[in-house]
């Protein structure tokens, strides 16, 4: 797996470079990812950090994707996070990120005053009897995705399995079920990679 | 009032520590703890916060904003957000920082291969808790399907469904 690399944005013989954003640019960046990504913020991120403002390549970009997933929260606040950090230390991640939630969580405390208002209203009946089942189609659909690409393999099924019951079904806290499960499935995938190793060394 | 303030404030950053793969990840967990222990909101009204915050902008896991609003007004509202990113933006930054100096990468590969299945079975909860609040109502379980096949086939910007979505029921079509 590759790691993503981006110190070397900062070296002179980087690409077609790209002056390094100052703080106001890591601010309206993000401030402007934050407004406009509905429907999954990721797509939004990718255009305005690689194709508009070009601090990144895809590639790099594509590289801080697994470390963004496997980091706790919203994989594009632990974006803005680490480039934050990358271009301007704890400031500019505290920038960043600020820079991202501003705008939704204005609108979000808005649409809980709205519903304050207007929750029981008809019209608000009839947007929901519309909105609650596309939601419910979407996660399902990430649902189908995320297990399509998982490794057809029996520690996987168990794993997913496990996680069902124990949440689903037993409805035991989310802590306990992480603490067992992760540390679990993290030594199943690492002895599964180690016998892999030591059968490539057999032959 | 500061009682509710504190339970939010600590339950919404183990929330963000714990959500692996994204905000839906902790949904039944957070549905368990909001709805069945503190009743803060119904069953209905928290599908309907997933629901509205679905088709507005921003990061996932809004709607925690939309719980806390609901159970302490403005600054619980407030404080929701605040606890939910500040916990797992600190541990990005320090973590980031740590393994770009590290390269652990056999270690870093066998923590995501281990949490991914546990990550899917997580949403599989979060759509079970979604499709039991869905009335057994013909329009709406075709809607459902019909999302959930289109958002799996193609490549469509989601928020184009949920137009679709809140158009149909504007219109009455599913009710």
């Amino acid at each position: 797996m590759t790691l993503p690399v981006l110190d070397h944005v900062d070296s002179p013989a980087a690409a077609p470079c790209v002056s390094r954003p100052n703080l106001n640019d890591l601010f309206s960046a993000f401030f402007l990812i934050g407004l406009t990504g509905f429907g999954g913020v990721l797509p939004w991120a990718r255009r305005m950090l690689v194709e508009r403002h070009r601090w990144l390549t895809d590639r790099e970009f594509a590289e801080l994707l697994p470390l963004a997933q496997l980091l706790p929260g919203p994989n594009v606040s632990n974006i803005a996070t680490i480039l934050g950090r990358q271009y301007c230390g704890a400031i500019g991640a505290v920038v960043a990120v600020g820079g991202l939630y501003l705008a939704p969580t204005i609108i979000t405390i808005g649409l809980g005053y709205a519903y304050a208002r207007w929750g029981h209203a008809p019209v608000t009946a009839h947007l929901l009897a519309g909105l609650m089942p596309v939601a419910t189609g979407l996660v399902i659909s990430t649902v189908l995705k995320l297990i399509t690409s998982l490794p057809r393999d029996l520690r996987n099924a168990a794993l997913v399995a496990a996680t069902f019951i124990a949440i689903g079904v037993l409805k035991l806290p989310l802590l306990l079920v992480l603490a067992v499960l992760g540390p679990l499935g993290t030594w199943l995938m690492w002895r599964a990679a180690d016998q892999g190793r030591s059968a490539a060394r057999k032959e | 009032m500061w009682s509710t303030l504190a339970d939010l404030l600590v339950h919404s950053a183990l929330w963000s520590l714990l959500a692996v793969g994204g905000m839906n990840a902790t949904l039944a967990d957070i549905q368990r703890y909001a709805v069945d222990t503190r009743h803060w909101v119904t069953d209905e009204q928290f599908v309907t916060f997933f629901s509205i915050t679905q088709a507005a902008p921003g990061p996932n896991g809004m709607a925690v904003a939309l719980i806390g609003f609901q159970a302490a007004g403005l600054a619980g509202a407030l404080v929701t957000t605040l606890a939910k990113i500040v916990p797992s933006a600190l541990v990005a930054y320090h973590v980031s920082h740590w393994v770009e100096r590290r390269n652990d990468s056999a270690l870093i590969t066998a923590i995501r291969r281990g949490l991914a299945p546990v990550t899917v079975g997580l949403l599989a909860c979060a759509a079970y808790v979604f499709a039991r609040e869905i009335d057994i109502e013909a329009g709406r379980i075709v809607l459902t399907i019909a999302t959930a096949a289109i958002a799996y086939r193609t490549r469509f910007n989601p928020i184009w469904l949920v137009v679709v979505g809140a158009a149909l029921g504007l219109a009455e079509v599913v009710n």
